[in-house]
């Protein structure tokens, strides 16, 4: 199963992920963000690429 | 200032506040319910345009479809294009020894790139310059610019191109790939965009696109002329450059701040603000408040710790953070590592001018000289 990850040394905080995907992100107080389903299956799947493509700093990715 | 006043009232033309606090900043932007952008970034109530105007859901459609031709993904592919744009550029004037890099460099790097990217005509995007101007004027009127129903010059470009596009959409023919395209093919959840939102959208972007990036990449090589050491790292170094674009941007931040307006009367430190108040957020002051980056915060180091660097505030944050951030860390890392191999030994000779706008942080002149080989 594909693991959402975030490469939290590339982040660059603008908070995109929890702003358009809340289900699957989230942003702690200091405005860092983190996976909160980490195994997403059906529909959550094409929200996750949703938050891939629209990442600034293309730190979000789907390993197998 | 953000230990002696960190909240500010002012009265003219009406009733108006700005926060400086990195803390409060951080606040104000990431609660967009209650601090919109309904009524605009600016000072003057304006709505009706596009993405920095409008709040979710408009704010997502608006987003969704500029990503389409805008992903991070695709400009970062457009590097090569860039770099061979930017080195032509230089060829024009690296045989004259001197001159003022802002008229020659960082005015045209912006617009070149942004005229490839929009699929527009470079000459008529240079004449367009004023438009970009007038954004960095202090004496434009607000709301006065970026208007697609006006009849303009820009417009009737605009329109003509659109036209084109529309025309050559329907007899089949091939599309070029960009921007422009983009905005007159997209189609989101079943909709497609009218003449004047595609001028909208181009007529942001080509001036969102402009004076920012004309600024960042000029702070840039000033401060780096300023410093010698930090440029003698860089160039040791180029490794460096991209903490050295984001030191740029946290400790010359080229917007010093944008509004937010409140839609219910709330509290900022102690003090009562009536609904539909125009709320300025201080980016540069937020960038070096020492209270969040430590008594250095007003040294510029292209050498600090990239992970906190980081987390400046030049882009914004939340929502409606910069789409066009990855263009223009882009751009200036080209344009900067470009300017410094092409132009040896480059030095200044003379004083640079500030832009006199309130809103922009940049030079307004950056008299050099280098050594012709």
């Amino acid at each position: 199963m594909a693991k959402l990850v975030i490469d939290l040394h590339k982040c660059l905080n603008s908070g995109q992920c929890a702003y358009l995907q809340p289900e699957l992100f989230a942003l702690n107080d200091d405005g860092e963000p983190r996976v909160v389903d980490s195994a997403p299956t059906g529909d959550l799947i094409a929200k996750a690429n949703d938050a891939i493509t629209m990442c600034p700093a293309q730190a979000i990715s789907l390993e197998d | 200032m953000q230990r002696e006043c960190p909240f500010a009232h002012t009265s003219k033309p009406f009733d108006w506040y700005a926060v400086t606090r990195e803390a409060d900043v951080a606040a104000l932007l990431k609660d967009w319910d209650l601090w919109t952008s309904f009524s605009g970034p600016g000072l003057a109530h304006q709505t009706g345009g596009v993405l920095v105007t409008v709040d979710p859901p408009e704010h997502l459609f608006d987003r969704r479809l500029i990503n389409q031709a805008f992903s991070p993904a695709q400009l970062l592919a457009m590097e090569d294009d860039i770099t061979a744009l930017i080195g032509e550029l230089i060829d024009r004037f690296v045989a004259d020894g001197q001159g003022d890099l802002v008229q020659l460099f960082t005015v045209p790097v912006p617009l070149i790139v942004i005229s490839r990217l929009l699929g527009l005509d470079e000459d008529q995007v240079t004449q367009m310059r004023p438009l970009a101007d007038a954004v960095i004027h202090p004496n434009t009127p607000p709301g006065k610019i970026d208007r697609p129903q006006e009849d303009t010059p820009q417009t009737r470009y605009f329109k003509q191109m659109i036209d084109q596009r529309r025309d050559m959409h329907s007899k089949g023919e091939t599309l070029p790939d960009d921007v422009l395209t983009t905005l007159v093919t997209a189609e989101l959840d079943g909709r497609r965009l009218n003449d004047v939102e595609v001028m909208g959208f181009m007529g942001f972007l080509y001036i969102a696109g402009s004076q920012t990036t004309t600024q960042l990449i000029g702070n840039l090589i000033y401060r780096l002329l300023q410093h010698p050491e930090q440029l003698d790292l860089l160039i040791n170094d180029w490794s460096l450059l991209p903490n050295a674009v984001e030191e740029s941007l946290r400790f010359d931040s080229p917007v010093n701040g944008l509004f937010r307006t409140n839609t219910r009367e709330t509290e900022v430190h102690g003090v009562t603000i009536p609904e539909d108040t125009k709320v300025i957020c201080m980016f540069g002051a937020a960038n070096i408040d020492p209270q969040f980056w430590g008594e250095d915060a007003g040294e510029f180091n292209i050498r600090r710790n990239p992970q906190l660097t980081k987390r400046h505030y030049a882009f914004g944050k939340g929502i409606h953070y910069c789409m066009g951030a990855p263009l223009a860390r882009l751009e200036a890392r080209v344009a900067v590592k470009a300017i410094f191999e092409r132009l040896p030994n480059l030095r200044l000779t003379g004083e640079p001018k500030e832009i006199a706008a309130h809103v922009m942080h940049g030079v307004d002149s950056l008299p050099v000289a280098w050594d012709i080989a």
